[in-house]
C-alpha cells in the first residue's frame, strides 16, 4: 500500500514540476504566443495538487499488485533493443536488421524454439518486402550487408 | 448530396478499394481475435503504413480493419473464454457456455451476422445522421468551436476510465503537447529547444503508435509467453441456425442495433459498453433470464450486434463537429489528418466523395464480414491463436517502425516514437487514461486557435465566448458533464447509506 501511495504522490510532485519547468519556459515567448500553454500549464498545476492533495489525505486501500514493471530484466531487454533496432535499421537496411532483430528478440525473451524464430522471421521480412516495397513500391534505406553480399 | 453520393460510388468502384476492404476486415479479424491485441492498436500501426495510398484505399482498409476488429475478438471470447478485445467481454457470457455445450461454431455464425448486421445499421444510421448533423454545425463560429472542443476533451476525460482527475490530467498534458513548435500566429517557436525537427509540432502519427501501440508491445514483452493455444481447444463443430432460431434472433438485433446506435453517439463510451447494455436489456426483457450465461443464443446476438452497431455510430461527431467521442474514433480521425481530410462540417462540402466513400466503405464492409467470417475463414483465424505471442511481439515493432519510417525517413520520430510508447506504458501503469491524451493532442490546435480568434474578433473581451445561444448551450453540457462524478458520488453514497441501514 505504501510503495503504491508513493508512486502516486510520486507522480502527482513529477507533475508539478513538468507544470512549472514548462511555465518558467513560457517567459522566454511572446505573451499572446503563450497565453494558451499557460492556461494548460495552469490546468495541470491545479489538477496534480488537487491529486497530490487527494493522495495525501487518501486512507483506502490500494491495490498493492499493480507494480510499474511486471519483470524489470525483460523490460529493459526489451527496451533496449527496439531502441537498438530503430537506430541500426536506418544505417543497414529495414530487412536485415528486422530479420535478425526478431531472431534476437525472442531468444533473449527465453524462446528456445530456434527453428520457428528463423521461418517466422524470414517469412515476415519476405513478406513486407513484397509488399513495402515491390507492390507499395515504398523507398526505405539501402540493404547494405545483402549489396555486399550480392556485389551489386 | 445526391452527387456527392453518386461520385462516392463511382469513386469506390475500383479493385483497388475492394482489396483495400477485404485485406482491412481479413487482418481486422485476425487482430481482433489475438488477445492483446485490440482495434485501436491495429488502427494505430495501420495509419503509418497507409500513409501514400490513396485516402479511400486507405479509409477502405482503416473500415475493414474496424469492423473486422470488433467481430474477431468474439472468435477467442467464445473458444476460449478470452475475450479478444474489451468489446467481447460480454460474448463470453453466452458464447464460451454454447462452445462447452458443443455449439461453437453455432455460436460464431450467431456472433459473425450479429457484428455484420450491427455494423450495416451503425453505417446507415451514420448516412442518415451525418450530414444533417454537419449542416447545422455550418453556423459555428470560433466561440462555438471552443467549446465543441473544450466539451469534447471534458467528456472524454471525465466519463472514461474511473477517475476524472487522471483523465483530465492526461487531456491536459495532450494539450500541451499540441502546443509545440511554432506559433502559427506570431511565428515565435514553443518547446522546440533549437531542434528543428520539433518546428512543425509532434507528428500525430508518432503520438498514436507510441501511446497506443507501444505500451502494449513492453506487457507482451514482459508476459512473455512461448506457446499458443492447442489445437484441441480450437476444434469447431458443424451447426446451423435454423429458420425458428433465426426469427428469435430479430428482435435482439433490432434492440441492440438502437442501443448500439445510441452509445456510440455519446462521447466517453465505447463498445463495451454497447455490448453490457445489450445484454442487461435482452436478459431483462427474456421470458427466459436464468438461461443467460448458460448458453443463451441471444446472449451472444446481443453482445455482438450492441458493439458493433456501435462502430460507424460513434463516428458521427467525428465527422461532422471533428470531436472523436472514443479512442478508436480518434484513431480515425488521426487517420483522415494524415491524408489531409480535416474533419468537420468542411469535409463534407470539400470532400463529399471520399467522406461518403468512407460510410459506404463501412457499410459494404459490415456486409463483408458475413462473407470474410464465416466457418471457412474462422477456422483458419483461429488458428492465429496457436502462434506464440512472444514471436508477434518483434514483428509489431517492425510493423510500428517501417511505417513510421516511410512517412518521413526520420531517426527523432522512431525515438520520439519510443519516449511517446514509454510514457504511455507508465501513464497505463499509473492508471492515467490515454484516449483523453491522444484527443487533447488532436484538438489542442482547435481549441487554441478558436479561443485565439474568437478573442481577437472581440478584442480580447472574454465574454464573447458565451455570447451566443449555442455557446452557452454547449458550455451549460461541459457543466453537466463535470457534474456526472458529483452525481455519481451522491448515488453512491445514498446506496451505501441505504445498505448499512438495512443491515
Amino acid at each position: 500500500m505504501r510503495q503504491i501511495l508513493n508512486k502516486e504522490i510520486g507522480t502527482a510532485c513529477i507533475l508539478l514540476l513538468l507544470a512549472g519547468s514548462a511555465w518558467f519556459y513560457t517567459n522566454s515567448i511572446p505573451a499572446k504566443a503563450a497565453m494558451f500553454p499557460r492556461i494548460v500549464i495552469g490546468m495541470i498545476a491545479f489538477l496534480a495538487t488537487v491529486y497530490l492533495v487527494r493522495e495525501l489525505l487518501s486512507r483506502r486501500i490500494e491495490d498493492t499488485t499493480t507494480a510499474l514493471l511486471s519483470n524489470p530484466r525483460r523490460f529493459a531487454v526489451g527496451l533496449v533493443l527496439i531502441v537498438a533496432y530503430i537506430t541500426i535499421f536506418p544505417l543497414i537496411g529495414y530487412f536485415t536488421t528486422t530479420f535478425i532483430f526478431i531472431q534476437v528478440f525472442v531468444a533473449a525473451m527465453g524462446m528456445r524454439r530456434f527453428r520457428m524464430a528463423f521461418l517466422s522471421s524470414a517469412i515476415f521480412s519476405l513478406g513486407t518486402y513484397v509488399l513495402f516495397v515491390i507492390l507499395l513500391n515504398r523507398s526505405l534505406p539501402d540493404e547494405i550487408i545483402i549489396r555486399l553480399i550480392v556485389g551489386f | 448530396m445526391t452527387q456527392d453520393l453518386i461520385s462516392a460510388l463511382y469513386a469506390l468502384a475500383t479493385i483497388d478499394n475492394f482489396i483495400a476492404m477485404i485485406v482491412g476486415t481479413l487482418v481486422g479479424i485476425i487482430i481482433g481475435a489475438l488477445p492483446g491485441l485490440t482495434t485501436t492498436i491495429g488502427l494505430a500501426i495501420l495509419i503509418p503504413l497507409s500513409f501514400g495510398l490513396d485516402p479511400l484505399v486507405a479509409l477502405g482498409l482503416m473500415a475493414g480493419m474496424y469492423n473486422g476488429s470488433m467481430y474477431g475478438g468474439a472468435i477467442p471470447a467464445i473458444l476460449l473464454n478470452i475475450p479478444g478485445a474489451p468489446a467481447a467481454i460480454a460474448t463470453t457470457f453466452d458464447g464460451h457456455p454454447m462452445a462447452k455445450a458443443g455449439k461453437s461454431a453455432l455460436a460464431l455464425k450467431i456472433a459473425c451476422y450479429s457484428s455484420s448486421l450491427g455494423g450495416c445499421v451503425s453505417a446507415l444510421a451514420l448516412l442518415l445522421l451525418a450530414p444533417p448533423l454537419a449542416m447545422v454545425t455550418l453556423a459555428f463560429g470560433p466561440a462555438e468551436y471552443f467549446w465543441v472542443a473544450t466539451f469534447g476533451l471534458a467528456s472524454i476525460s471525465v466519463l472514461l476510465g474511473g477517475d476524472p482527475i487522471k483523465g483530465l490530467i492526461s487531456a491536459s498534458l495532450g494539450l500541451l503537447i499540441s502546443s509545440v513548435g511554432m506559433d502559427v500566429v506570431t511565428g515565435r517557436m514553443r518547446y522546440t529547444f533549437g531542434m528543428l525537427e520539433l518546428v512543425d509540432g509532434i507528428s500525430i502519427i508518432v503520438v498514436l503508435i507510441g501511446l497506443f501501440a507501444l505500451p502494449r508491445v513492453f506487457k507482451m514483452a514482459q508476459e512473455a509467453v512461448m506457446s499458443g493455444v492447442s489445437k484441441s481447444d480450437l476444434k469447431l463443430s458443424e451447426q446451423k441456425i435454423d429458420r425458428p432460431m433465426l426469427i428469435s434472433l430479430i428482435p435482439t438485433w433490432i434492440r441492440s442495433s438502437i442501443i448500439g446506435i445510441m452509445v456510440g453517439i455519446l462521447p466517453g463510451a465505447g463498445g463495451n459498453i454497447a455490448a453490457f447494455l445489450s445484454y442487461n436489456e435482452t436478459k431483462r426483457t427474456s421470458k427466459n433470464p436464468e438461461s443467460f450465461g448458460k448458453g443463451n443464443p441471444l446472449g451472444v446476438a446481443a453482445a455482438e450486434c450492441g458493439n458493433s452497431s456501435d462502430n460507424a455510430a460513434s463516428l458521427i461527431p467525428t465527422l461532422t463537429l471533428g470531436v472523436p467521442g472514443n479512442a478508436i474514433a480518434a484513431l480515425i480521425m488521426g487517420g483522415l489528418l494524415v491524408h489531409g481530410l480535416q474533419p468537420g462540417p468542411a469535409l463534407f462540402v470539400e470532400n463529399g466523395d471520399i467522406v461518403y466513400g468512407f460510410i459506404f466503405q463501412m457499410l459494404i464492409t459490415s456486409v463483408m464480414l458475413m462473407a470474410l467470417g464465416g466457418m471457412i475463414a474462422t477456422r483458419i483465424f483461429a488458428q492465429v491463436l496457436r502462434a506464440p505471442q512472444i514471436i508477434l511481439t518483434p514483428m509489431i515493432v517492425g510493423l510500428m517502425a517501417l511505417g513510421l519510417y516511410t512517412v518521413n525517413s526520420s531517426s527523432f520520430e522512431l525515438y520520439a516514437m519510443v519516449c511517446f510508447g514509454l510514457l504511455g506504458y507508465f501513464m497505463e501503469q499509473m492508471k492515467f487514461p490515454l484516449p483523453p491524451m491522444i484527443l487533447g493532442v488532436i484538438l489542442g490546435e482547435m481549441a487554441e486557435q478558436s479561443l485565439r480568434t474568437a478573442l481577437l474578433i472581440s478584442r480580447g473581451d472574454w465574454s464573447y465566448l458565451l455570447s451566443s445561444p449555442i455557446s452557452i448551450g454547449i458550455a451549460g453540457l461541459i457543466v453537466m458533464v463535470f457534474l456526472t462524478p458529483v452525481w455519481r458520488a451522491i448515488k453512491k453514497s445514498k446506496q451505501l447509506q441505504k445498505g448499512g441501514s438495512s443491515t
